[in-house]
């Protein structure tokens, strides 16, 4: 019984992260405004229970920039070659506000 | 930041595992890639060091791989596994995707390298293919192209494993190419497929076949292993298309001379071809055709090319056959097929131990045929003795064949132009290490004799004449890795020079055409000698020579190819009218005299101009000496069809010569029949013929011969070749044409001037006389005036068409061991074969030798020997009984 349930509960959560991880990417960027690719990685991967490792995030944010929402830009750096930042676009911003929102919906409905 | 080569290798296999999902999951690979490697660089650049190794990769991305399994496409099982600390099955995954790519790897490497490479070795070193259904790698261009499949596989594999992040442009091309390659020659081994299959599941063996396809199936698995880190157009389908498509056409390109070839030679051999048509393709052939591949279906040894037109012509059951197809040879590209040497056996035939592919169905026949490349003349000497008093000389041609094959005996064949006038009165050949002489005997018997001993594989050596002044020589066998010695001896009247009797010019004989190869620089020693004082041709370095009894003589070496050209003069003295010989063996004296023939001058001549390629380089010439000409000419041109210009003037006709394409080879029969009709309606006027080789009959000469037969005193035929080699027409006509062959002729001005000029020229008779004429004038010479007469004689009784005059000819032949029309010479190994053959080898008294002993040398030997024994006698010191 306890199996059973155990199984389910492993299902939901790739289900359940497989629709959030993008939202958790956006809201990151979103509170962190502008941030350089390398440390926005290493914080999403250190999120407990995120499952994201280099390998997903970073098709993700190719996608996402693809779609529009982010937007990166190269600066110089003292330290080695240019750094790539992410940042949202104004699109972004819009629909993270709608994501948000429809979760917010969702988490509080009774 | 520095990655090490294995490092790369394992982030490319590592990110080449996701590619594709990472696209369809609309990310950017390439910003992917890069956004990776630019993290594993911060990451070990946190660590404070500056050189990515593999151990770093493998760290940092089995972990990542393992979560990212499916990640973008919805799928996180690696993620899952890992949350619930069950990563076993992800491990296998990731495992058996290893094992999968590194099959995949050694697939490509194995059918996309070093399986092209095998296949090209080998059929370059055995010719297997070629030799048993087609020629895979007909030309360099093919090799070339096989070649590039390997090479550029290899080349896009490297930069794939090393992980280049360049542009992967190059390598889409270069796999497009591989696989148009690939394509073409999958597409031709299509019907050895099944036999490779049956083989390699029967034998193990018969990979080969496959090679095509297979390397097929590697490019198109390189072509997804590219897809997978680029999303460059030249990647996509449509980009593999137009380089597959180049490579392809690419055959088409180099195939052209070989398509071209075989088409026209399809039209050339098609019953349903027009003569339009067989004119058009003949042209072709001469523009575009491939030299090799004719020579090659001279000697029947080409396969089948890799086009269409090939296969049409091969397996039509209408090729044509090798004697056709030595006549197209020769009207394509103008010289004999034989003038060059046989083409180079393919794969294992050309090595020693595979000479036996080379065979020669003419053993024993009557003409000289294919070249053999094994067959060579090793060693030549000329000796000759000139009595340029009496006009006499004779000249004993030493040759020495060596047959390089290890498997096969061969016959040495040639067809020699002798000097003017000029008889074979001797043939040795060595068995052995002993010189057995020849015997002389009609023509029909020697041949019977040679061919007999021929078939059971013994040494003979046969002479027979075969055209005026020519003789065919074959000698067989000559063994395998063995030597084969001869020697001919042949009696010649010297020439006159007209207008002066103080100058003998002596000519040697050369090859018209032979089955033998003779090295570019070889060289034949040449001895002359001579009571009177000699001198070589212009251009010719000899060194002179006297001798202690007073004799003068040239040595030196002569070219084979320039022995045509070579003439020696020999001073003589100009009160000599001639030779006088006793002939014992009728009880008569034969009187070679100097003959005073007046020429009628000849306000009319017929020129025919070969319009063979050979002969456009003597065009300036031929133009000049027309141009200085007077009186009226006809100029007939022997192209492809017969053009007349005629009673012009012949400095007006010169310009016509320009008519004429001058390429290839013509048949000149049909100019030379034109030519009789034109010269036959002015009253019998010269017909000078201006020509190349003429090394095969197209057209019949009969319809020739016969209107010289049947007008006798028809018109005088002179033959100017311009190019050395074989002529079958006058062959055919010499025998009973007014034909004059005006050999080693340079001077094209001087023959015209000569022909038409009238005046007197010097030439020489035969008489014999019943009792001595007394010496008068005439200088006592040797038994070779006596040849000389025999061979007049001979040359009467069949002019004279009298009953029983052919038998009488041969019967003379035979007495003085000389080889005519009617006769011939051949050595047979033993007595037994002789006694078998009813011939009988002559007798070493007989036999000519240099210098000839002249008879009142042996008179006065003889009469010094009784002398001696006389004294001896009457001093006691020899008994009465002696002499009886």
């Amino acid at each position: 019984m306890i199996k059973t349930n155990l199984s389910y509960y492993e299902n939901w959560i790739v289900q359940a992260r497989k629709g959030l991880l993008e939202l958790m990417i956006l809201n990151r960027l979103n509170k962190k405004g502008e941030c350089y690719g390398y440390e926005l990685v290493k914080e999403l991967i250190a999120i407990p229970g995120s499952g994201l490792s280099e390998g997903t995030v970073y098709p993700l944010l190719s996608r996402l920039r693809v779609q529009g929402l982010v937007k990166t830009s190269l600066k110089e750096s003292d330290e080695g070659p240019a750094r790539k930042y992410y940042s949202l676009t104004g699109s972004g911003e819009e629909t993270l506000n709608l994501m948000n929102e429809y979760w917010k919906t969702l988490i509080s409905a009774e | 930041m520095e990655w090490t080569p294995q490092a790369e290798e394992t982030f490319e296999i590592h990110l080449s595992a996701h590619l594709l999902e990472i696209k369809d999951a609309g990310a950017d690979p390439e910003e992917v890639r890069s956004d990776l490697r630019a993290h594993v660089e911060e990451t070990i650049a946190e660590c404070g060091r500056k050189v990515v190794t593999e151990d770093d990769v493998r760290r940092i991305f089995p972990a990542t791989g393992r979560k990212s399994e499916k990640a973008t496409s919805g799928s996180t099982d690696g993620c899952r596994n890992k949350e619930t600390g069950r990563s076993e099955p992800a491990e296998r995954k990731n495992s058996s995707g290893k094992i999968l790519s590194d099959i995949s790897n050694i697939f490509v490497v194995c059918c996309g390298i070093f399986l092209p490479v095998a296949a090209l070795l080998l059929e370059l070193s055995t010719g297997i293919c070629g030799e048993m259904f087609f020629n895979p790698i007909p030309t360099f261009w093919h090799v070339i192209m096989v070649a590039s499949v390997p090479i550029l596989n290899s080349c896009i594999l490297w930069r794939h494993f090393r992980g280049t992040t360049r542009s992967l442009l190059f390598d889409g091309i270069a796999n497009g190419a591989v696989i148009g390659v690939s394509f073409f020659y999958s597409l031709i081994f299509i019907p050895l497929i099944p036999l490779g299959l049956i083989g390699l599941l029967i034998f193990g063996i018969g990979i080969l076949p496959l090679c095509p396809l297979l390397s097929l199936l590697a490019a198109i698995k390189i072509r997804l292993m590219l897809r997978l880190k680029s999303v460059e157009k030249t990647l996509s389908l449509s980009g593999v298309l137009l380089p597959a498509v180049c490579a392809f056409l690419l055959f088409f390109i180099i195939d052209l001379p070989s398509s071209i070839t075989y088409y026209s030679l399809g039209k050339m051999s098609s019953d349903d071809a027009t003569a339009r048509e067989r004119e058009r393709a003949l042209r072709l052939l001469r523009n575009y055709g491939d030299d090799d591949i004719m020579l090659r279906l001279c000697y029947q040894r080409a396969s089948s090319n890799l086009n269409i037109y090939s296969a049409i012509y091969n397996y039509s059951g209408k090729n044509l056959s090798s004697d056709q197809m030595r006549k197209v040879y020769y009207l394509v590209t103008g010289i004999p097929f034989n003038a060059v040497n046989p083409p180079r056996l393919k794969g294992l035939a050309r090595r020693g131990d595979r000479d036996f592919d080379e065979w020669d169905p003419n053993v024993g026949g009557d003409s000289v045929e294919q070249r053999l490349s094994k067959l060579s003349l090793d060693s030549s000497r000329i000796d000759s003795s000139i009595d340029s008093d009496a006009g006499v000389s004779y000249t004993e041609w030493t040759m020495e064949f060596k047959n390089a094959s290890k498997w096969q005996q061969h016959e040495a064949r040639a067809q020699i132009v002798l000097p003017e006038g000029g008889i074979v009165s001797r043939l040795t050949l060595w068995i052995d290490g002993e010189e057995r002489e020849a015997a002389f005997a009609g023509r029909n018997d020697v041949k019977a004799a040679y061919k007999k001993v021929v078939s059971r594989k013994r040494d003979p050596a046969l002479i027979t004449t075969s055209g005026k002044d020519k003789i065919l020589f074959q000698c067989f066998p000559v063994p395998q890795n063995g030597m084969m010695k001869v020697r001919i001896g042949i009696t010649s009247p010297v020439r006159i020079s007209s207008g002066s009797r103080n100058k003998a010019i002596v000519q040697t004989p050369y090859f018209a055409e032979r089955n033998f190869v003779v090295s570019k620089d070889f060289s034949s020693s040449l001895w002359a000698e001579s009571k009177n004082p000699l001198e070589p041709p212009e251009g010719f370095e000899m060194k002179k020579e006297k001798m202690q009894d007073g004799t003068c003589a040239l040595r030196g070496n002569v070219k084979i190819d320039m022995m045509e050209n070579f003439t020696l003069a020999v001073s003589r003295n100009p009160e000599i009218a001639g030779g006088l010989v006793e002939n014992s063996k009728a009880g008569t004296f034969v009187i070679q005299g100097i003959k005073d023939v007046e020429k009628v001058r000849r306000d009319k001549f017929v020129v025919v101009v070969d319009c063979s390629g050979v002969v456009a380089g003597k065009l300036p010439e031929i133009k000049a000496a027309l141009e200085a000409c007077p009186g009226l000419c006809s100029l007939v041109l022997a192209g492809d069809n017969v053009s007349v210009a005629e009673n012009g003037k012949a400095v007006e006709l010169a310009n016509s010569l320009s008519k004429g394409d001058f390429n290839g080879g013509c048949d000149n029969v049909p100019a030379l029949e034109r030519a009789w009709e034109i010269a036959a309606e002015a009253g019998n006027c010269p017909i000078i013929w201006i020509h190349g080789p003429a090394p095969v009959e197209i057209s019949s000469t009969a319809p020739l011969l016969q209107r010289w037969e049947r007008r006798p005193n028809g018109p005088d035929l002179y033959d100017v070749q311009v190019q050395s080699g074989p002529n079958r027409i006058a062959n055919q006509l010499g025998e009973s044409v007014k034909y004059h062959h005006l050999r080693g002729q340079t001077d094209l001005k001087a023959v015209l001037e000569n022909i038409i000029d009238g005046g007197h020229v010097l030439d020489w008779s035969w008489n014999e006389e019943a009792s001595f004429p007394g010496s008068g004038k005439l200088k006592k010479s040797s038994d070779h005036i006596l040849r000389l007469w025999a061979a007049s004689r001979i040359d009467g009784l069949l002019k004279g068409n009298a009953a029983g005059a052919r038998e009488k000819a041969i019967k003379i032949a035979g007495d003085y061991h000389i080889v005519t029309p009617v006769s011939g010479a051949v050595v047979l190994e033993n007595a037994a074969q002789y006694r078998e053959s009813n011939l009988e080898p002559a007798s070493e008294d007989s036999i000519p030798t240099i210098p000839e002993p002249e008879t009142w040398m042996l008179l006065a030997a003889a009469a010094i020997f009784l002398f001696i024994i006389y004294r001896m006698r009457k001093c006691g010191l020899v008994k009465k009984n002696i002499f009886g």
